[in-house]
């Protein structure tokens, strides 16, 4: 066994299920109340992880190495592939993205072990013993149905069979572990929320541990979906962001009941309901990230995400059904611990806003579940029914109108109940924007390319499709005024605040500019303006989402020196050509001997002007040369992208057919991302003053969190080559997704890292 | 001979620190191959250390530490009810401040929740009255028992508040020191 690394790996994840196993016994004894016990849980928790991080090593240096001994190293690398890649080809498979899952597990349960010192005595034992389970099952998983270091049958090959050309990109290197981080990152409230059910301590005590937790959770959430349609966007070539997928529906739906999560944990903390429903939220996040993962997994539902199809399905299903009757079991033991004294005392409240929120974000997610499943749910009785994107959009529609609205009436409201004169005052500003928008809107709107109204197709018979076709023919002029509606709100709610601060140091015979009481007002309720923040972010996205409305879809066929008009750009098509071996081609294209590409070069012009140089593509990698890949060239702008994919190209006449899109406000959609995370960074800020944390404590807790900035503006704003080898000069002026990787950048990120793991390694508890 | 003492919290972290570095200089030496074996029997050795200290911890062959010790304490049900009225008072004051909430719907309110901190406050008190009574007895016997070795060191000033800059918005009702590391959490927020 020893001589061998498949087998040594094997060994090593049978190590780890015996150590989390009695990490979980010896948690669950800490139960009990013995200090001792508890200790020894923890040393359990930290070498079960040092376990994980042992594995994963091993894997990445097979990987390194070559070693095609091992059966997924042969399958998902070859001996061509740059390190960066090697490295991706971690969590570019099945069993490998298993590990990986592990791996952010066992961070996610080092830092939470690390952070439960001197707190939450009574819960501990069970938040650790409860990590170990869904350790546990992991590793089952792994052991028994997806070994990422089972050897190969017939011994090692000569050369690996290489990674999938789509996933050899940026987007695939920072995507699915945003993602990842996001769903391991219930696993810690759900731990949490089953030790509060498990002691029976349900009031406020778990609400205040998870709420950090969750917003993390939540953030990595949010990256990890942008990131998820940034790559579709770039990458498939189809033109657009989201195609309602059944991996990306899966990907989003825990995100929406985080969403209603962080928005009712208030209501407990503050009124102390809704117990029970926080319970069901937070389990039912946890749930939707295993349901989700299954989904990407089982193979059960046909997607591009889709892993190769396996039986590790069953699995998941035995698991989904652990979840849901431990989780069940102990709600009912503990229902009279649940139910809350205190009720909604007014529909006009706050309280009663984001009840009715919540179950707008869960109808959405509802809906989104059923209409993915219900292909597979049909083969019951039926013949398949497909269930497509237009279906999504129909619906989906309305519902996000809702979520909208909500989203900007509910902070309109104070707790308990809100009096006439203040809804009056509250509604003024916020709806005299909303009605000011829509009047300019479909004054001026038509006139700059943006109308209010865009004529919708009847989508059903009936008085239901009439109803979707006036609201979805409505959505851009409502959308828009909606969007100033939730800004005029935040504008307003944070120069209240603003003023309160100028009054309250009036009254001490102070001053305070505005400036200083902005940054004091956020400061001091950073959870409440970090949230409008987030809110900022949504509307950006929202506009960005109605952009499609006014985007232009074209396919032709040109021939060197035609031109083809799109909206207000005119593209002119210069001629192809093949690299390596055209003379035109950059050194790095000459250079690269993996695959061919056939490019096709564009002039864009704008009111006669050359605006810039496109080259959409197909590359066609010698390993692979079955799958040719398209290669998306774009201009980006606030206003729209220009969107071009070449399909087929005649090497004789050099004839090619194109697809154009002018997608209209996409860069908004990014933009709302970058501000969102903003926004939950600002309410994940260490709330310690240099008092009673000690200047040490306090740094370091803030280089955790700036670290994390860091990482996410390089994750979002700057990202580079789209392509797996470097595109050509002419296009890398052009458009944002082929820039190179600023070096400046990489090493900023390098250096908050090794400052937040530097700073991290000096452990003090806070005084 | 020159005796060496490193404090636990260094022992600790000793071992992720070689390894880092030892990783690094590895990686920049002979490539990243070999410094990912560097990684993985720094894990190794952490993994063993770490189990054999858990069975020791088990078996009861290493005694408590003194933070353990105190983390032993949790807040009542009582006292989390507490936190969250005088979350609810401070809420109260921010939206009076902004205008949210009418005049006579504050007092009404406020009136509701100091009463109802109040009862917590006194039942928390009635609760901890015989631990109380235990713990000053411990102390006078202890004070009795101790020989006079040196007049009591003055108490060390404790910094005055000077931050007098809080507006009315963030306005808190005064409260007993927060007693555990979550309450402190708590309250920080």
């Amino acid at each position: 066994m020893w001589q061998s690394l498949p087998e040594f790996g094997t060994g090593v994840l049978y190590a780890i299920l015996v150590t989390a196993a009695y990490t979980f016994a010896v948690g669950l004894a800490a139960g009990r109340g013995q200090p001792r016990l508890l200790r020894s849980a923890r040393l359990g928790a930290y070498a079960t992880a040092g376990l994980t991080l042992f594995a994963i090593a091993l894997l990445a240096y097979a990987f390194l190495t070559h070693d095609f001994r091992i059966r997924y190293v042969a399958r998902y690398s070859d001996r061509s592939m740059p390190k960066s890649y090697l490295f991706t080809a971690l969590w570019g498979g099945q069993d490998g993205s298993l590990l990986w899952w592990l791996f952010l597990l066992s961070g996610y349960t080092t830092a939470c072990v690390v952070w439960l010192r001197g707190r939450y005595r009574h819960l501990q034992p069970y938040v650790i013993a409860t990590l170990m389970a869904i350790f546990a099952f992991f590793v089952v998983l792994m052991l028994f149905a997806a070994n990422p270091f089972e050897a190969t049958i017939a011994g090692a090959r000569a050369d690996g069979e290489g990674l999938n050309p789509l996933l050899q990109n940026y987007w695939m290197i920072i995507h699915p572990p945003s993602l990842y981080t996001g769903f391991v990152g219930c696993s810690v409230p759900f731990a949490f929320c089953i030790a509060a059910l498990a002691t029976g301590r349900l009031d406020n005590e778990w609400i205040v541990a998870v709420r950090k937790w969750m917003l993390f959770a939540f953030l990595f959430l949010s990256i990890g979906n942008a990131l998820g349609m940034a790559w579709a966007y770039e990458e498939l070539g189809w033109g657009g962001y989201w195609a309602w997928d059944p991996v990306e529906n899966a990907a989003c739906l825990p995100w929406f009941s985080a969403a209603a999560y962080v928005h009712s944990t208030m209501i407990q903390e503050r009124r102390n309901m809704l117990k029970g429903w926080n319970v069901f939220l937070i389990c039912l996040t946890f749930f939707l990230t295993i349901f989700g993962t299954f989904l990407t997994r089982a193979g059960i539902i046909s997607s591009v995400h889709a892993f190769a199809q396996s039986d590790i399905g069953k699995y998941f299903v035995g698991f989904m059904g652990l979840i849901v009757a431990t989780s069940a079991g102990l709600v009912i033991w503990r229902l009279p611990l649940l139910r809350g004294k205190a009720q909604i005392e007014s529909v006009a409240s706050r309280e009663a806003m984001f009840v009715v929120n919540n179950w707008a974000l869960l109808g959405g997610a509802s809906f989104i579940l059923i209409a993915t499943m219900f292909p597979k749910i049909s083969e019951l009785w039926d013949d398949k029914v497909t269930v497509g994107p237009p279906f999504f959009n129909r619906w989906m529609a309305p519902i996000g109108l809702v979520i909208f609205a909500l989203m900007g009436l509910a902070p309109l409201f104070g707790w308990r109940k809100t009096s006439p004169e203040g809804l009056k005052k509250a509604f003024i500003f916020p709806v005299s924007a909303f009605v000011t928008m829509y009047v300019l809107h479909v004054a001026f709107g038509r006139g700059l390319g943006y109308p209010a109204f865009v004529e919708r197709d009847v989508f059903y018979p009936g008085i239901v499709g009439l109803a979707l076709q006036k609201v979805g023919s409505a959505l851009p002029g409502i959308t828009v005024a909606l969007a100033a509606f939730n800004v005029a709100v935040v504008i307003q709610e944070f120069s209240r605040g603003i003023r309160a601060r100028q009054r309250s140091a009036e009254k001490r015979k102070e001053s305070e500019s505005v400036l200083v009481a902005l940054l004091r007002l956020v400061d001091k309720n950073r959870r409440r303006y970090g949230g409008y923040i987030v809110h900022l972010g949504v509307c950006a996205m929202f506009v960005g989402f109605t952009g499609g409305a006014w985007a232009l879809d074209r396919e032709t066929a040109m021939t060197p020196g035609q031109s083809y008009h799109l909206g207000r750009y005119e593209l002119r098509y210069e001629g192809s050509r093949m690299c390596p071996g055209n003379p035109k081609c950059s050194p790095e294209e000459q250079a690269d001997v993996s695959k061919r590409m056939i490019f096709a070069d564009l002039t864009l012009l704008q009111a006669g002007k050359v605006v810039g140089h496109l080259s959409p593509a197909k590359f066609i990698y010698h390993r692979q040369p079955e799958s040719p890949t398209t290669e998306v060239s774009m201009r980006r702008a606030l206003s729209e992208d220009v969107y071009t994919v070449v399909g087929t190209v005649d090497p004789q006449t050099k004839r090619a057919t194109f697809q154009f899109h002018l997608n209209t406000l996409v860069s908004w959609i990014w933009l709302g991302v970058m501000v969102l995370v903003s926004g939950t960074l600002v309410s994940l800020w260490p709330e310690l003053s240099f008092r009673e944390a000690g200047a040490w404590s306090y740094l370091r807790a803030s280089a955790g969190v700036a670290t994390s900035l860091m990482l996410t503006v390089w994750l979002c704003v700057l990202p580079t080559n789209a392509y797996a080898a470097p595109r050509p000069r002419a296009t890398v002026t052009l458009s944002h997704a082929t820039r190179p990787l600023p070096t400046g950048a990489f090493g900023a990120t390098v250096a908050g890292l090794g400052l937040g793991a530097l700073v991290a390694l000096r452990r003090r508890r806070f005084r | 001979m020159i005796g060496l003492s490193l404090s636990p919290g260094a022992t600790r972290a000793a071992l992720p620190v070689v390894t880092i570095v030892a990783a690094v200089v590895t990686g920049v030496l002979a490539g990243v191959e070999l410094s990912l074996l560097v990684v993985a029997a720094g894990a190794l050795a952490g993994v063993i250390a770490l189990l054999w200290a858990s069975v020791q911890a088990l078996t009861g062959e290493s005694p408590l530490t003194l933070d353990e010790a105190l983390s032993l304490g949790a807040p009542s049900a009582e006292e989390e009810q507490k936190r969250a009225v005088l979350r609810a008072l401070k809420d109260l004051e921010f939206e009076r401040s902004v205008g949210k909430i009418s005049e006579e719907d504050y007092t009404e309110l406020s009136t509701r929740y100091r009463e109802d901190a109040k009862r917590l406050i006194q039942l928390i008190d009635a609760g901890s009255e015989a631990e109380r009574e235990r713990a000053e007895k411990a102390l006078s016997q202890r004070l009795a028992a101790a020989p006079a070795k040196a007049p009591a060191k003055p108490a060390e000033a404790a910094p005055k508040d000077t931050d007098t800059d809080e507006p009315e918005a963030d306005a808190e009702p005064s409260s007993p020191a927060p007693a555990t590391p979550s309450e402190r959490e708590e309250e920080a927020s």
